[in-house]
C-alpha cells in the first residue's frame, strides 16, 4: 500500500480544526454530564420515591436505546416541540444526557458502597441526609469513583465522532470531508484514529493526576 | 433543666419486627437521669435492636420511645396526636442522644479531631475554630490529647472507641447507648474504654450499656436488665440479679457465661 504523504500534510492543519471543535464538545459535555450525573446519582439515593423512580426510568431508557438514535432524536425532535437548538448543542445535548446516565448509576453505585456504618454514625450524632451526602459519603466515595467516571468520559469523547451525521464539523467529519474531495480513505482513517488515540491518552493522564491528588483514606 | 421526676429515656410496650420474625415484644423500659443501666442477655434476644429503636436508627413496629418526655420519631399535630416525624425532625431529635457503635463508626477521611468537630460545627452550629476547640477538650477527657490529627487507622481499637466516645458525648447528649463498645476489641485494649465508661458514669451522665463484660457491669451500674427473645426477663441492682438471681432463665445464662466467658472480663 502506497501512502499519498501530500494529502497527509494537507490534511493534519484540516483535522487539528476538527480537533479543536471535538475537544470543546467533549469538556462542555463532560462538565454537564458530571453536573446531571451527580445530581441524577444523588437524587436516586435520595429520601423522594417519585424521583428515585424518574431517575430510574431515565437511566433504563438511555441505557436501552442507540446513542445514535437520541442524537437523532434530539436534533429532529426537538424542533417539533419548538426547541431550536444549532447542531453543535443539539449534539452537547444528547452526548450530556446519555453520558450523564451512565455516570448517575456510577455515583449511586459509589456513595451506596460506602459502609452503613458511616450513615448510621453520621446520623447518630444529627446530621440530616444532605449533610450526610456532603460531609460524610461523598468525600469517601469519590476518590474510587474516578476511575469508572474517566472510562465514560473517555466513551464520551470518542461518542462525539456520531454528531458528524448531523453535520458538526468535528474530528470525523473532517475527515470524511477530506475524503470526499481526495478519496483518500485509508490515510485519512489512519489520521483520525491517530488524532482520537492522543486525545484520548491525554485525557486517562489527566484522570490519573486527578486520582492521585486525591485524599486516600 | 427537665423535670427530675420525669424519666430521661422511656420506652412504652416496643415492639420490632422483620417480617413475621418477632425480635422485640412489648419492651417497657424507664431511665432516670445520672442512671447507669446496663442490658446483658444472649446474642439474639434483641439488645442491640432495643438500642438502635430508641434512636431511631431502626424503626420501632410500634411502642413509643420518650427523651426527656419528648416523643422520638414523632411530631404532634394541631389537634395534639402524634404522628411519624420525618427524617429532617427525626435528625434534630436525635441531637439528644449520643451513640457509641460496637464497630466504632468513625470517619475514615477525618482526624480524631474533626471526627468529633464535624457534629458540633455542622449539626450544632458552633464556627469551625469553637467546634475544634471543643472537641479537643472532649478528645482530652478521653485521654487522646497527643492523637488529634491522627486518621482513625492510626489508631489503635482502644483509642478510636475513644474518639467515637468523645464523638457521641461532645455536644452533651442527654442520654448517651452504648452498643457492645468492648466487642470489637483486643482483650488488652478493652480496659480503657471501660475506664472512660466508667468516668462518665461517675460523673453523672445517663448511660445505657449493652454488654458482655459481666464484672464491668456488675461494678458500673445501677441497675442490670436481662433479656432475652425481644422481653425483659428480669432486673434490679447489680448485686441482685448477679448475686441472687430470680429467673431460671437469668440463672442459666449467668452459669453459662461464668462457665465460658467469664475470663474475659478484666
Amino acid at each position: 500500500m502506497k501512502i499519498d504523504w501530500d494529502i497527509v500534510q494537507t490534511a493534519i492543519p484540516l483535522l487539528a480544526k476538527g480537533t479543536l471543535v471535538t475537544l470543546q464538545i467533549a469538556l462542555i459535555s463532560g462538565v454537564l454530564s458530571i453536573l446531571l450525573g451527580f445530581a441524577l446519582g444523588l437524587s436516586a439515593l435520595g429520601n423522594v420515591r417519585l424521583l428515585r423512580l424518574l431517575v430510574a426510568g431515565y437511566v433504563d431508557f438511555i441505557r436501552g436505546t442507540p446513542l445514535l438514535i437520541q442524537i437523532f432524536l434530539i436534533f429532529f425532535a426537538l424542533p417539533v416541540v419548538g426547541v431550536r437548538l444549532n447542531e453543535i448543542w443539539a449534539g452537547i445535548v444528547a452526548l450530556s444526557l446519555n453520558t450523564a446516565a451512565y455516570m448517575a448509576e456510577t455515583v449511586r453505585g459509589g456513595v451506596g458502597s460506602v459502609e452503613r456504618g458511616q450513615t448510621e454514625a453520621a446520623r447518630s450524632i444529627g446530621m440530616t441526609q444532605p449533610q450526610i451526602l456532603t460531609y460524610i459519603l461523598l468525600p469517601q466515595a469519590l476518590r474510587p469513583m474516578v476511575p469508572p467516571l474517566t472510562n465514560e468520559l473517555i466513551t464520551m469523547t470518542k461518542n462525539t465522532s456520531l454528531l458528524s451525521v448531523i453535520s458538526v464539523y468535528e474530528l470525523t467529519r473532517a475527515g470524511q470531508a477530506i475524503i470526499s474531495v481526495h478519496f483518500v480513505p485509508f490515510e485519512i482513517y489512519l489520521l483520525l484514529a491517530l488524532y482520537y488515540y492522543a486525545l484520548i491518552k491525554s485525557l486517562s493522564w489527566l484522570s490519573r493526576w486527578v486520582e492521585t491528588r486525591m485524599p486516600v483514606l | 433543666m427537665a423535670d427530675p421526676r420525669v424519666p430521661t429515656l422511656r420506652v412504652e410496650r416496643l415492639q420490632k419486627s422483620y417480617g413475621s420474625k418477632i425480635v422485640l415484644r412489648d419492651v417497657d423500659l424507664e431511665v432516670m437521669r445520672s442512671e447507669t443501666v446496663a442490658i446483658i442477655g444472649p446474642s439474639g434476644s434483641g439488645k442491640t435492636t432495643l438500642l438502635r429503636c430508641i434512636n431511631y436508627l431502626e424503626s420501632p413496629t410500634s411502642g413509643m420511645v420518650w427523651i426527656d418526655g419528648q416523643p422520638m420519631g414523632r411530631v404532634p399535630r394541631g389537634d395534639g396526636t402524634l404522628v411519624p416525624s420525618g427524617e429532617r425532625v427525626l435528625a434534630r431529635q436525635r441531637r439528644a442522644i449520643g451513640f457509641v457503635f460496637q464497630r466504632f463508626n468513625l470517619f475514615p477521611h477525618l482526624s480524631a479531631l474533626d471526627n468529633v468537630a464535624i457534629g458540633l460545627h455542622k449539626v450544632h452550629g458552633l464556627s469551625k475554630t469553637a467546634a475544634r476547640e471543643r472537641a479537643a477538650d472532649e478528645l482530652r477527657k478521653v485521654f487522646l490529647n497527643e492523637h488529634l490529627d491522627k486518621r482513625p487507622y492510626q489508631l489503635s481499637g482502644g483509642q478510636q472507641q475513644r474518639v467515637a466516645i468523645a464523638r457521641a458525648i461532645a455536644s452533651d447528649p442527654t442520654i448517651i447507648l452504648f452498643d457492645e463498645p468492648t466487642s470489637a476489641l483486643d482483650p488488652e485494649l478493652v480496659r480503657e474504654v471501660l475506664d472512660v465508661i466508667r468516668i462518665l458514669a461517675a460523673s453523672g451522665r445517663t448511660l445505657v450499656i449493652v454488654t458482655h463484660e459481666m464484672r464491668f457491669a456488675r461494678e458500673v451500674a445501677h441497675r442490670v436488665i436481662f433479656m432475652d427473645e425481644g422481653s425483659i426477663v428480669e432486673q434490679g441492682p447489680p448485686g441482685e440479679l448477679f448475686g441472687a438471681p430470680r429467673e431460671p432463665r437469668t440463672q442459666r445464662f449467668l452459669e453459662h457465661f461464668v462457665q465460658s466467658a467469664g475470663a474475659r472480663s478484666p
